[in-house]
């Protein structure tokens, strides 16, 4: 009896539903790139308001994401409101390291420190006013030009533009 | 001599790159949808003490907003909902000689979003010096402020 050969099937690669994957996985990844560089956080719902300009962050500005004066985030870490003032100074201690630059023109007074508030619209006063205690106290003098005053003067709200 | 006859090739749907490209569409919309709604930015100078005051200093106007709702907010004691304080707020004009400080101040359980209300109020009539006058501390902030070593 003649036994039939088993047909060998070579693997080959299918290009066509490959490039869909690859364009599938490229918009997915410049989507959410987009979150991760600005620091912002999605899951927060932002009061609505009909003046305002569009914005970038610069890179003197610290954005803080908040929900409540318990739960803040930096940097994508959640943190206590009590913690902001050691991150802050974290931040710009570490411009010295990380862009030289920008730290000489903050001693020299060109940049002055800024703070972006993206706050959530369910908080209340209270957790803004703890907000603006810790800003106000915040020390960041060795990062400034001498004579400075203590805390962190411009604010910048965030906030969704009216439909 | 027999012609062959040509083999009339009928258009068809190729079901496998629909789906494709259906599920490539709906991700990007569904991507981009999210951002339909712009975010916007509203900066405020917040005014820091001096000691030093010069002779001929001119002190700048004080317009305090007591934010009870977005339909109660009090202008130096008058009463207005958000449409009435924008209008109200652009009487207030800012020249070279006097400037116009605006304190925003609030209850415990005021809203976030009638805050910003208040705050895009003043911005609208260009009034960007604010000062948010803070509710009494508690006393687990009062540890923040000193920093770590």
């Amino acid at each position: 009896m003649k036994l039939k050969r088993r047909i060998i099937r070579r693997g080959r690669i299918e290009i066509i539903p490959m490039i869909d994957t690859v364009v599938i996985l490229l918009i997915f990844y410049m989507t959410f790139s987009r979150f991760a560089e600005a620091n912002r956080d999605s899951a927060l719902k932002l009061p609505e308001s009909r003046a305002g300009e569009k914005w970038k962050k610069l890179p003197q500005q610290v954005i803080v994401n908040m929900h409540s004066a318990d739960v803040c985030s930096v940097g994508g870490e959640k943190h206590n409101v009590t913690e902001l003032p050691n991150l802050i100074r974290g931040y710009y201690a570490s411009l010295g390291r990380l862009d030289p630059a920008l730290a000489l023109r903050l001693k020299t007074g060109e940049s002055k420190p800024s703070i972006i508030l993206r706050g959530s619209r369910t908080m209340t006063y209270q957790d803004l006013s703890a907000f603006m205690r810790i800003c106000a106290k915040t020390d960041l003098r060795e990062f400034l030009p001498p004579g400075s005053p203590t805390g962190v003067a411009e604010i910048t709200f965030t906030a969704l533009e009216i439909q | 001599m027999k012609l062959k006859r040509r083999g009339i090739k009928r258009g068809r749907i190729e079901i496998i790159p629909l789906i494709d490209t259906v599920l490539i569409l709906l991700i990007f919309y569904m991507s981009f949808s999210t951002f339909e709604a712009k975010e916007k930015s509203i900066d405020a100078k917040m005014p820091q003490i001096t000691s030093k005051v010069t002779p001929g200093t001119t002190f700048d106007l004080d317009i305090t907003l007591h934010v009870f709702n977005q339909t109660n907010i009090l202008v130096n004691g008058a009463s207005f909902d958000y449409k009435g304080l924008c209008d109200q707020m652009s009487q207030f004009t800012t020249t070279p000689e006097q400037k116009v400080t605006v304190v925003i101040e609030g209850e415990a359980d005021t809203q976030y979003q009638a805050i910003i209300s208040a705050l895009d109020a003043c911005a609208q009539a260009k009034l960007t010096k604010v000062a948010f006058r803070p509710l009494p501390e508690k006393p687990s902030d009062k540890q923040a402020a000193a920093p770590s070593k």
